[in-house]
C-alpha cells in the first residue's frame, strides 16, 4: 500500500488529492448521470453553422402563421414569417418575434415540481422540490385511478386558450376518463358565441366581407389589434388581420366605430369614431332598426320572406304555430292557405298580418319584429347611449343607402345578391348583462339589409357551407352553444353534474366564474359531490376572470391540484405537482385545417391551409409535449387503451386508413401525422421543413349564399328557439323544486330567454351608480393577450413600453381629469364595489369622458413570475361574476364595471 | 498478495476469479456479507474487493471496518457499472473497469513508484484529478440528490471531506466549505434519510433551478450572472462551438453551470488520456484550451454565484458546497492568471 498522502504537499499535490475527495463525494450522483465519458461531447470550435426551420407560430391561440427560424451554432436567432403562407402572407407580428425569449427564457418549468409545504398562498414558501418523471407521473395517476374507481365527476379540468393546438387533452380526454368537468378559463370576459351559433351556423362571427364590403358600422370590437395581427384573414374570430382591414380600407369602405374608445382603425382616413357609453350598445342597435323599419320602411323584403323566419307564424305564447307533425307553419298571401316552410306550392308567405289559428291569433314573426322596434326611436336610445338622435338616424340612412338591396355580382361564374354593407359587433358591446340580446339585434340588421352571407355582407366564420338547413324547422342548424346542453347531454340532470353548473346555464359560454363558486360551496349549487382533483392546462381561471381572491381561495380548497405549465404563473403556484410543458419551438404542431380568405398578388383568394411543425429546435430542458404528458397519464390510471379508451375517443378525427390501433401506444408526432395524412392525403404528413400544406379554391365559395342559394335555407331573425330554453329550463327546475337558478332568487333571469331583443329595465344592469359615477373599460393589445409566456416576455415588455403609451397604466380623458383634480401621472386607484387596482394616470382624448380605460391583462398576482409581469393595474380585479350580474344566456361577465377614481 | 471478496453473488466470484487469476503470488478468498467484518478483522487482506449492490446497512458497516484498517486496500466494484471506487482510510477515488488490474497491480509491483518519476504520467495525473475535481462540481450542481447520496455521504464518512483540510496551503474557502458539508453531514446524522433528501432537494431546487426571479439567486446561468443584459444568444452561441451533446438531450442550457463544470471535466479527462499517449502536442493544446474556455466561460462568472447563492443557501451542505466551488474555482483562477500574466509565455 504504496499510495499515501504526504502531510505537506503542493499546490499540484493538493489538487490530485482533491480531485480524489471531491469524486468520492460525487458518487451517490453518479449512479443516475451518465459519467462524462459517456457522453460524447461533440466539440469543435470553429463550425459556425447556420440553418433555417420552418414551423408554426404559437405565440395567439390561433396558430394562423408560418415561421421560419434561422438557427446559428445550435441557436435560434431570429424568427419570421413565410411568404407563401396564406394565413399570415408572410408576416410575423411581435409576439411570433417573442418566440425566442419564451424558449430561452432562464425561469421555465424545467422538470417536474412538488410542492412540500402544503400550506398553499401567495405569501407562502411552497417549498418546490423538484422530481422526475417517473415520480410525477406515478403520484398523479396514481390519484386519478382512485378517483375514477370511486366518483370520476371529482376530476376536474380547466384549461383555457393557452392550450392552442393541443391534439389529445381535450374534451375527448375528459370524456374517456368519465368526468363531465372540463370547464375553460377563456372567454368568460368575450362570451358571443350563441349569436352566431343561432345565424349563421358558426361558433364565430360574423364579420366583414374584406373583399366587397363598402361600409362597416363596427360597434364595439377591435378590429385586428387584438388577435391575429399577422394572419387572420378576415375569418370571424375577432382576428379580422391588419393586413385585410387595410386592404378594405384603401380600397374605400368607409367604417364607423362605435365605441367608448377611439381605436386605432377609426383614425384611417375612411373612418370615424363615435363614442358611447358601456352597455348601452342594445339601445343604439334597436333605435337603428326602429328607423330602418318604421321611418326608412328599408329592408329586404326578398331576403327576409325566403331566407329567414319572419313569415313563420306565432302563437301569443311567442312558440311557433306548427303542424301535427312539429313543423312551423306560415300564411300564403296567394291562397290564403297554412302551409308548412317548405310546402312547394308556397308562393307568397305572409309577413303582415293577423291569422286565426284554431280559434286563436297568430302573426309571423316579422310582426313581433315591427312591433318590438315601434317605441325604439332615436330619441329613445339616445337618452340611454348618448348619441344623438340625429346621428343615429343618420347611421341608419347610411346603411340602408349601402345595402344597395336588390342589387347583384357575379363571382366566379355565379351571380349573387350583393350587399356591401356590414354591421359587425365585438366584446365591448356584447360582454354586458343584455349582450347576447344585442349580439342578435345586431346580426339581425344585417338580416333586416339582407347582408348575410353574400358579397359586401357579414360572413360566417372562414368560408364553407355553414348554412345547412334543418329539414325540422328549415331553418340553418343550430351549432355549439345555441344547442342546449341538456340535448347534447342527452337529458337534464338535477343535481347537475357539472361544476359549471351547464344543468342551469344551459347555453351558456365557458363559466369558471360559477365553476369555483360551486367548487368553493357546492351544497349551494346543489351538487352531490366535491373536487377532489383539478387538472389546470392553459387556462388561468384566476387571472382570466373576474374576481380573482375568489378563486384563490377555491385553489386553497381543493385537495390535489396538478399544473402543466410553461412558467409559474397563479395556478402553478398553487399546485401539488407541476409538470413542465415544451416551449413552442420544441414541439410538433399541426394547426387545424384552416377554410379561411387572403390575399395572394393582391387579391383576395379563398384557400385552405394546415400549418404544421416538427420541433424546430431540441429540448432545452426535461420538458414535454403536453400531448405526451397526457398520453402518459391515461396509460398509468388506466383508460388510453381500449373501448371508450382515450385513442378510441379520438379515433374519429382519422379517416379510416389512418384510424389508431386502439391498443397500441402512440407519440404526439405520430397522431398528428396521421391527422395531417387524413386531411391532405398519404403524400402528406408531419414532415421536416414543410410548413404547410394548402389549396385555393374558387373565391364564390367564401359566400354561404354559394351552397344554399335562393330559397335553400332560412336565418333566423325570430328566436324562439331561446324562447324554447328558457321555458323548458324553468319546467325542469321547477319539477326539482327551484324557483330559478341558484343565486338567481329575485333577481331577472328568465326574462332574458325572450324570441325578439328588446330593452328593459333591469336594476342589476343598472345605468348609473351615485358613488361609482365612471366606468371602466378595457381592451386587448397586440401584445399581450394572456397567454402563455406573454406578460413576463422581455421582449414583448419592451415592445410594450415603447411603442404603446396606452399600455401600463389608467386612461382617462382630460376633461374628466380636470373635473377630478387629477394630473396627468398621478398614481391613482381605481374601485368598484367588487375590488380595486391601482396605476398611473394617462391622459387620452381617445376616450369617452364617463370611462376610466384600462389595457390588456396586466398586474399578474403570482409571486413565481417575472417581476415586469405584475406591472401595470389588473383590471379584472375590478369585475363581479354574481349571479343577478352576469348575463344570463352566455353567463358572461360585465367587462364595464361601474368604478371610481382617487389620487393614492 | 492476499485479496478478499465480499459478495454474495457467485457470478460475481467468477468473474472476478477469471479477472485476476489467482497464482502463486496472489490468494483469493471469499466471504458472504453478512460474515464479512469478522473475516476482514480476521484476515486483514491487502486488497478487500466489495461487491457494490450487497445491502446498503452491511456495506456501511465493512466500510467503516475499512477505516480502521488503514493497509487494506477497498475496492467497492459495481457490476453493473463500468467503474469502481478505490477507497482508503482518508480518501477514495473513482476508476474505469479497465483499470481494476492496475489498481491492484500498483501494490503488487510497485508502478506508482515507477509511474512518480514519469513526468508524462505526473502530468496525466494531475489532469484526471482536475477533471475529477471538475465532475464533481458538475454533478452536485447537474443532478437532484437523492436518497442513495444520502447513504453514501453516510458510510463514506465526514473525514473524508476533512480530510483536504489537513493541507497546510488549501484555499481559505475550501477548507470552510469542507467543514461545512462535514457539518451537515454530521447534524443530520440522526434525521431519517428521506427527511435529509427532501431537505437538500428543496434546496437544491431553489438554488439552482431558476423557479422565479428572487426565489433563491439568479439562475446559475451565465447570460444571466454577467453584466451584459442582451447575452444570451451571444453566450449560447458561443458555448455552442465549444460543446454540444451529440446523443441524447442535455436537459440544460448549455450555460449551465453544471454543463460548463461538466465540459471543463471533460477538457481535462482528453488532457490526461493524451498525457498517458505521451501525445505532448495534444495534451498541451487541450490543457490550452481548458484553460480559454475557463477564462472565457466558467471563469469570468461562476465565483460570483457561488458566492451569492452560498448566502441564500438553506442547508450547510449547500452551503459548504458552493463555498467550495467558489474556493476550486478561485484556485484556478489564480493558477491561469499565472500562467497568462504579461511577458510570460503561455
Amino acid at each position: 500500500m504504496s499510495t499515501k498522502v504526504e502531510p505537506k504537499i503542493n499546490r499540484r499535490d493538493f489538487l490530485k488529492a482533491s480531485g480524489g475527495v471531491f469524486a468520492v463525494a460525487a458518487i451517490g450522483s453518479k449512479i443516475h448521470t451518465p459519467t462524462l465519458r459517456k457522453k460524447k461531447f461533440f466539440n469543435n470550435k470553429t463550425r459556425r453553422i447556420t440553418s433555417t426551420k420552418y414551423g408554426v407560430c404559437r405565440m395567439c391561440q390561433q396558430q394562423y402563421c408560418s415561421l421560419k427560424a434561422q438557427i446559428q451554432d445550435d441557436v435560434v436567432t431570429m424568427v419570421e414569417g413565410v411568404s407563401g403562407s396564406l394565413l399570415s402572407n408572410g408576416c410575423l407580428c411581435a409576439r411570433g418575434n417573442s418566440a425566442i425569449p419564451q424558449h430561452y427564457n432562464p425561469y421555465r418549468m424545467k422538470s417536474p415540481l412538488r410542492r412540500t409545504n402544503p400550506i398553499k398562498g401567495f405569501d407562502v414558501d411552497p417549498g418546490w422540490e423538484e422530481i422526475s418523471w417517473e415520480e410525477a407521473l406515478t403520484i398523479v395517476a396514481g390519484r386519478l385511478k382512485k378517483i375514477r374507481g370511486e366518483d370520476p365527476r371529482k376530476f376536474a379540468y380547466n384549461q383555457g386558450f393557452s392550450r392552442t393546438g393541443i391534439f389529445i387533452g381535450d374534451t375527448d380526454y375528459m370524456r374517456a376518463f368519465g368526468s363531465p368537468n372540463d370547464f375553460r378559463s377563456n372567454g368568460p370576459l368575450c362570451a358571443l358565441h350563441f349569436a352566431p351559433a343561432s345565424t349563421i351556423g358558426t361558433f364565430l362571427g360574423p364579420n366583414f366581407d374584406f373583399a366587397h364590403t363598402n361600409y362597416c358600422l363596427n360597434i364595439g370590437r377591435n378590429m385586428g389589434p387584438s388577435t391575429g395581427v399577422s394572419g387572420g384573414g378576415s375569418r370571424g374570430d375577432g382576428g379580422i388581420g391588419v393586413r385585410y382591414f387595410m386592404y378594405a380600407m384603401d380600397r374605400g369602405m368607409k367604417l364607423v366605430c362605435v365605441d367608448p374608445r377611439c381605436a386605432p382603425e377609426a383614425s384611417h382616413p375612411n373612418g370615424s369614431w363615435i363614442p358611447i357609453l358601456p352597455g348601452t350598445e342594445l339601445a343604439l342597435v334597436l333605435a337603428i332598426t326602429h328607423v330602418l323599419m318604421h321611418e326608412l320602411k328599408v329592408y329586404d323584403v326578398e331576403f327576409l320572406t325566403w331566407r329567414t323566419n319572419a313569415p313563420y307564424l306565432v302563437t301569443e305564447t311567442g312558440l311557433y304555430l306548427k303542424n301535427e307533425d312539429g313543423k312551423p307553419l306560415i300564411f300564403d298571401n296567394e291562397d290564403q292557405q297554412f302551409k308548412t316552410f317548405d310546402d312547394p306550392t308556397l308562393t307568397q308567405p305572409a309577413l303582415n298580418g293577423t291569422f286565426t289559428a284554431d280559434g286563436k291569433p297568430v302573426k309571423p314573426a316579422f310582426e313581433y319584429l315591427l312591433a318590438s322596434a315601434a317605441t325604439n326611436t332615436p330619441e329613445w336610445a339616445s337618452g340611454i347611449c348618448e348619441i344623438s338622435a340625429e346621428t343615429i338616424r343618420k347611421l341608419a340612412q347610411d346603411l340602408a343607402e349601402n345595402a344597395l338591396i336588390g342589387s347583384t355580382i357575379k363571382i366566379d361564374d355565379m351571380v349573387l345578391p350583393y350587399r356591401p354593407v356590414a354591421v359587425i359587433v365585438g366584446r365591448g358591446a356584447v360582454s354586458h348583462k343584455r349582450g347576447v340580446l344585442c349580439n342578435l339585434a345586431a346580426i339581425n340588421l344585417n338580416m333586416i339589409l339582407g347582408s348575410v352571407g353574400v358579397p359586401g355582407g357579414v360572413q360566417s366564420d372562414g368560408y364553407g357551407a355553414h348554412f345547412v338547413p334543418n329539414e325540422k324547422d328549415g331553418l340553418v342548424t343550430l351549432v355549439s352553444e345555441a344547442v342546449p346542453w341538456w340535448a347534447t347531454n342527452r337529458q337534464f340532470n338535477y343535481p347537475p353534474t357539472r361544476v359549471d353548473l351547464k344543468d342551469f346555464y344551459p347555453v351558456s359560454h365557458h363559466m369558471p366564474h360559477i365553476a369555483f363558486k360551486a367548487i368553493s360551496n357546492p351544497s349551494k349549487y346543489k351538487l352531490d359531490y366535491s373536487i377532489d382533483t383539478l387538472l389546470v392546462y392553459g387556462g388561468n381561471s384566476i387571472q382570466h376572470n373576474c374576481a380573482p381572491d375568489h378563486v384563490i381561495e377555491s385553489f386553497k380548497q381543493i385537495p390535489f391540484v396538478v399544473s402543466i405549465s410553461y412558467h409559474m404563473d397563479e395556478p402553478a403556484w398553487l399546485s401539488d405537482i407541476i409538470l413542465p410543458e415544451d416551449s413552442n419551438l420544441e414541439r410538433y404542431i399541426a394547426g387545424r385545417a384552416y377554410r379561411d380568405v387572403s390575399l395572394k398578388d393582391g387579391k383576395p383568394v379563398a384557400f385552405e391551409q394546415t400549418n404544421i411543425q416538427s420541433p424546430v429546435v431540441p429540448r432545452l430542458f426535461d420538458t414535454r409535449q403536453p400531448d405526451d404528458i397526457f398520453i402518459e397519464i391515461a396509460e398509468r390510471a388506466g383508460f388510453l387503451y381500449g373501448e371508450k379508451g382515450v385513442f378510441d375517443v379520438i379515433n374519429r378525427a382519422f379517416k379510416d386508413e389512418y384510424k389508431l390501433d386502439i391498443n397500441k401506444k402512440y407519440t404526439i408526432g405520430e397522431l398528428l401525422d396521421r391527422q395531417v395524412k387524413s386531411t391532405w392525403g398519404d403524400a402528406s404528413g408531419i414532415e421536416e421543413n414543410v410548413p404547410y400544406f394548402q389549396k385555393v379554391v374558387p373565391f364564390k365559395q367564401r359566400y354561404g349564399y354559394t351552397y344554399f342559394p335562393g330559397k335553400d335555407t332560412r336565418h333566423r331573425v325570430y328566436f324562439e328557439h331561446l324562447l324554447q330554453v328558457g321555458l323548458t329550463l324553468k319546467d325542469k327546475l321547477n319539477e326539482n323544486g327551484l324557483e330559478t337558478v341558484p343565486g338567481w332568487e329575485g333577481k331577472k333571469f328568465f326574462e332574458y330567454y325572450i324570441p325578439v331583443p328588446k330593452w328593459f329595465d333591469d336594476q342589476d344592469a343598472n345605468l348609473s351608480d351615485s358613488e361609482y359615477p365612471y366606468r371602466v373599460i378595457n381592451w386587448k393589445t397586440p401584445q399581450f393577450l394572456g397567454l402563455v409566456g406573454g406578460s413576463d416576455n422581455p421582449w414583448l415588455y419592451e415592445v410594450s413600453r415603447n411603442f404603446d403609451p396606452y399600455t401600463f397604466g389608467i386612461c382617462i380623458n382630460p376633461a374628466t381629469a380636470k373635473k377630478l383634480g387629477l394630473k396627468s401621472g398621478d398614481e391613482v386607484v381605481v374601485e368598484s364595489r367588487y375590488g380595486s387596482t391601482q396605476g398611473r394616470l394617462i391622459f387620452t382624448e381617445t376616450i369617452h369622458p364617463i370611462c376610466v380605460g384600462i389595457a390588456g391583462n396586466l398586474g399578474r398576482k403570482s409571486p413565481g413570475l417575472n417581476p415586469i409581469a405584475k406591472e401595470g393595474p389588473n383590471y379584472n380585479q375590478l369585475l363581479t361574476g354574481d349571479e343577478g350580474k352576469i348575463d344570463p344566456i352566455a353567463g358572461q361577465i360585465p367587462i364595464s364595471e361601474w368604478v371610481r377614481i382617487r389620487k393614492v | 498478495m492476499h485479496i478478499l471478496v465480499v459478495s454474495a453473488n457467485p457470478l460475481f466470484n467468477e468473474i472476478l476469479t477469471e479477472t485476476i487469476q489467482s497464482g502463486d503470488d496472489i490468494k483469493i478468498e471469499y466471504t458472504g456479507p453478512d460474515q464479512a467484518v469478522i473475516v476482514i478483522g480476521e484476515a486483514k487482506p491487502d486488497i478487500l474487493i466489495v461487491d457494490e449492490t450487497i445491502a446498503q446497512s452491511e456495506l456501511e458497516c465493512i466500510l467503516k471496518t475499512c477505516r480502521e484498517l488503514p493497509k487494506v486496500r477497498t475496492i467497492l466494484l459495481n457490476p453493473r457499472g463500468n467503474d469502481f471506487i478505490l477507497v482508503d482510510s482518508s480518501r477514495a477515488s473513482i476508476r474505469e473497469v479497465g483499470d481494476l488490474m492496475q489498481a491492484i497491480g500498483i501494490e503488487q509491483t510497485d508502478i506508482a513508484e515507477e509511474y512518480s518519476n514519469d513526468v508524462f504520467s505526473e502530468l496525466a495525473k494531475v489532469a484526471r484529478a482536475r477533471s475529477g475535481m471538475y465532475i464533481f462540481l458538475a454533478a452536485i450542481f447537474n443532478n437532484r440528490p437523492d436518497v442513495e447520496l444520502v447513504k453514501r455521504l453516510r458510510s463514506i464518512g465526514v473525514d473524508t471531506f476533512l480530510c483536504p483540510t489537513e493541507f497546510g496551503d488549501i484555499h481559505e474557502d475550501v477548507s470552510r466549505g469542507l467543514e461545512l458539508m462535514s457539518d451537515f453531514v454530521q447534524e443530520t446524522m440522526d434525521m431519517p434519510e428521506e427527511e435529509v433528501r427532501q431537505l437538500l432537494g428543496v434546496d437544491w431546487t431553489r438554488l439552482f433551478r431558476g423557479l422565479r426571479p428572487g426565489y433563491g439567486p439568479p439562475p446559475p446561468y451565465e447570460s444571466i450572472n454577467i453584466e451584459d443584459d442582451n447575452a444570451t444568444l451571444d453566450v449560447l452561441k458561443s458555448l455552442s462551438r465549444y460543446y454540444q451533446l451529440e446523443n441524447g438531450e442535455p436537459h440544460n442550457r448549455l450555460d449551465y453551470i453544471g454543463m460548463e463544470l461538466e465540459y471543463l471535466g471533460y477538457l481535462y479527462d482528453n488532457e490526461a488520456i493524451e498525457w498517458e499517449r505521451r501525445n505532448l502536442k495534444e495534451a498541451a493544446e487541450t490543457s490550452q484550451e481548458a484553460m480559454q474556455f475557463f477564462m472565457e466561460h466558467p471563469g469570468r462568472w461562476v465565483e460570483k454565484f457561488c458566492e451569492n447563492a452560498q448566502e441564500q443557501a438553506n442547508t450547510n451542505f449547500y452551503s459548504g458546497f458552493l463555498r467550495l466551488c467558489k474556493g476550486m474555482i478561485g484556485e484556478a483562477r489564480v493558477n491561469f492568471d499565472s500562467k497568462i500574466a504579461p511577458g510570460k509565455n503561455i
